[in-house]
């Protein structure tokens, strides 16, 4: 119950809790009307993944046609989450923001082995490898860093070298969320096992035994930024500075509005508004030319709440690339850089 | 009967792996909220996962002795996901006997309340307090039984009902005081 509702009955709400008690018949009573609890999109996608596991049954099993569809280019569907910073994750689509470095023949295999087929539209953009350690087996490489104040979301890749190299990076692998691979921040506290340690989710392109991508969405809050980030598996790391990554741009409304400005980088979509009157706005990206973007899922608005400001943290359900947009809309109102 | 019921229900047989991905992408919300509301207290978030996994499993290896002239399959998996929530809840803190659908008279238990530990309210009590939340009316009777029953926070209850969180705060506030009006002292008998 929020902290702002006072002199609740206290009695009343003793007396709510029989409701605990009832039959099946006083159940189907209280609860006719009652069709739809949404959770969350990570509680729902894990949670549905563990129950058809129980039964023995894969995901990808039951997935009809048309929602494989969906998943990989989006839903435009607002989904409103709770409070705390998560990222829901759908499929990876093939769109990835990174800094722009022109690369030869060997790397765009690597792009292609990343993105599968499609790399026409990414050939001007490419994916650098930012860092690369590797043992006699295996690989190891960490193929773009996207962050914003945040968020930091990075693709990690392994190559198999050898056939021990194949069985290591083919084993001990869940396509959905575990992966044997630990991400090391440097907590504000000083504790390197506080946190978040990051959620992987394995790319489209897994279908050869030699080579499997990560996309990795890792929360930023209490991180000291200061310190890099340790990446490790099979007893090679690297590390990365996430500062060096940063990108977003402010943006400021075009007329008179309530949201003073909005933070906006590959990743969602961030802006403040004042008191409990807080409430998800309608968004949509503005293209370049001037169209609303209608492709794109913009998912899991999050806010974080004190007594006087709540942020609202949105992201969008795919990476993007901030170039082909020139501003968002919040409720109807324009917001561009200035 | 609910005509979905029996379309659940058959493809349930039809096509159990069916059947059950779409029994839990219906119900999955409502079973994980119940649980979690009675349980957070006492078990981990993956306990109570585990739980939620263990009760929709049990309703698949069970699903041919379900009759739906008695109940819903909403109606069912609410009341077993409570009754079972709150017998692990006393199990942490004493012993208590758990139920399962394995037991080929649990739905006739669950229709009885038999088993349950003495109640916080008698039968009438609760007829009258089910009756008294209903007839607060759309939207105020729903925001109780979510946040009473369900144990959704205010702010899942506005997704759902696609209202802004500062409403449903208020209008939370205010069927709480009119029904405190309407049961009439109830709470003191």
């Amino acid at each position: 119950m929020s902290k702002n509702i006072k002199n609740t009955p206290d009695d009343i709400v003793e007396l709510l809790n029989g409701l605990d008690e009832l039959t099946l018949q006083e159940t189907e009573t209280l609860l006719t009307g009652i069709d739809k609890v949404t959770l969350s999109l990570d509680e729902e996608l894990l949670l549905k993944r563990k129950v058809l596991e129980k039964a023995g049954i894969e995901e990808s099993e039951i997935m009809r046609e048309d929602e494989r569809k969906e998943m990989l280019v989006g839903n435009p569907t607002r989904v409103k989450n709770k409070k705390h910073m998560r990222r829901a994750l759908l499929c990876i689509a093939a769109v990835m923001v990174c800094s722009i470095v022109a690369v030869g023949a060997s790397h765009m295999d690597g792009l292609q082995r990343f993105w599968g087929n499609d790399t026409q539209i990414y050939s001007e953009r490419t994916v650098e490898t930012i860092e690369s350690v590797q043992n006699e087996n295996i690989k190891f490489n960490i193929e773009g860093i996207v962050a914003d104040k945040y968020q930091c979301v990075f693709v990690v890749s392994t190559e198999a070298l050898t056939e021990e190299g194949r069985r290591i990076i083919n084993s001990n692998t869940d396509k959905h969320y575990v992966f044997p691979m630990t991400i090391k921040p440097i907590f504000l506290s000083g504790d390197p096992n506080q946190g978040s340690s990051g959620i992987f989710q394995y790319t489209d392109d897994n279908k050869n035994k030699d080579y499997k991508a990560y996309r990795c969405d890792f929360e930023l809050e209490n991180v000291d930024l200061s310190q890099p980030v340790t990446i490790e598996f099979e007893g090679l790391s690297m590390q990365f500075d996430i500062p060096e990554f940063m990108e977003a741009i402010t943006l400021y409304p075009e007329e008179e509005a309530e949201i003073e400005l909005v933070e906006l980088s590959s990743i969602g979509y961030y802006y403040k508004v004042e008191g409990m009157e807080a409430d998800f706005a309608e968004v949509r990206l503005i293209n370049q030319d001037g169209t609303l973007d209608e492709e794109l899922g913009y998912q899991g608005g999050m806010a974080q709440e004190d007594d006087e400001e709540v942020m609202v943290i949105g992201s969008f359900t795919e990476l993007v690339d901030l170039k082909n947009y020139s501003g968002i809309q919040l409720d109807g109102v324009n917001y561009t850089a200035k | 009967m609910d005509d979905s019921d029996e379309k659940l229900a058959a493809l349930l047989n039809r096509d159990p792996q069916q059947g059950y991905a779409e029994l839990t992408d219906r119900y999955l919300g409502f079973v994980y909220k119940i649980a979690y509301s009675k349980l957070l207290g006492t078990c981990s978030k993956e306990d109570i996962e585990e739980f939620v996994c263990d009760v929709f499993y049990e309703f698949y290896c069970n699903r041919y002795k379900l009759d739906l002239e008695k109940g819903s399959i909403k109606g069912f998996l609410a009341v077993f996901t409570k009754r079972r929530a709150i017998n692990l809840f006393h199990k942490k803190t004493k012993r208590q006997e758990d139920i399962s659908l394995y037991d080929d008279n649990l739905q006739n238990i669950l229709i009885a309340n038999e088993n349950v530990e003495q109640g916080i309210l008698e039968t009438e009590k609760k007829e009258k307090l089910i009756a008294s939340v209903k007839a607060l009316g759309s939207p105020d009777s729903e925001i109780l039984i979510r946040k009473h029953y369900l144990g959704q926070t205010l702010r899942e209850i506005s997704i759902d009902l696609d209202m802004k969180v500062k409403t449903i705060e208020k209008r939370y506030e205010r069927a709480l005081k009119k029904l405190r009006n309407g049961m009439g002292g109830l709470e003191n008998e």
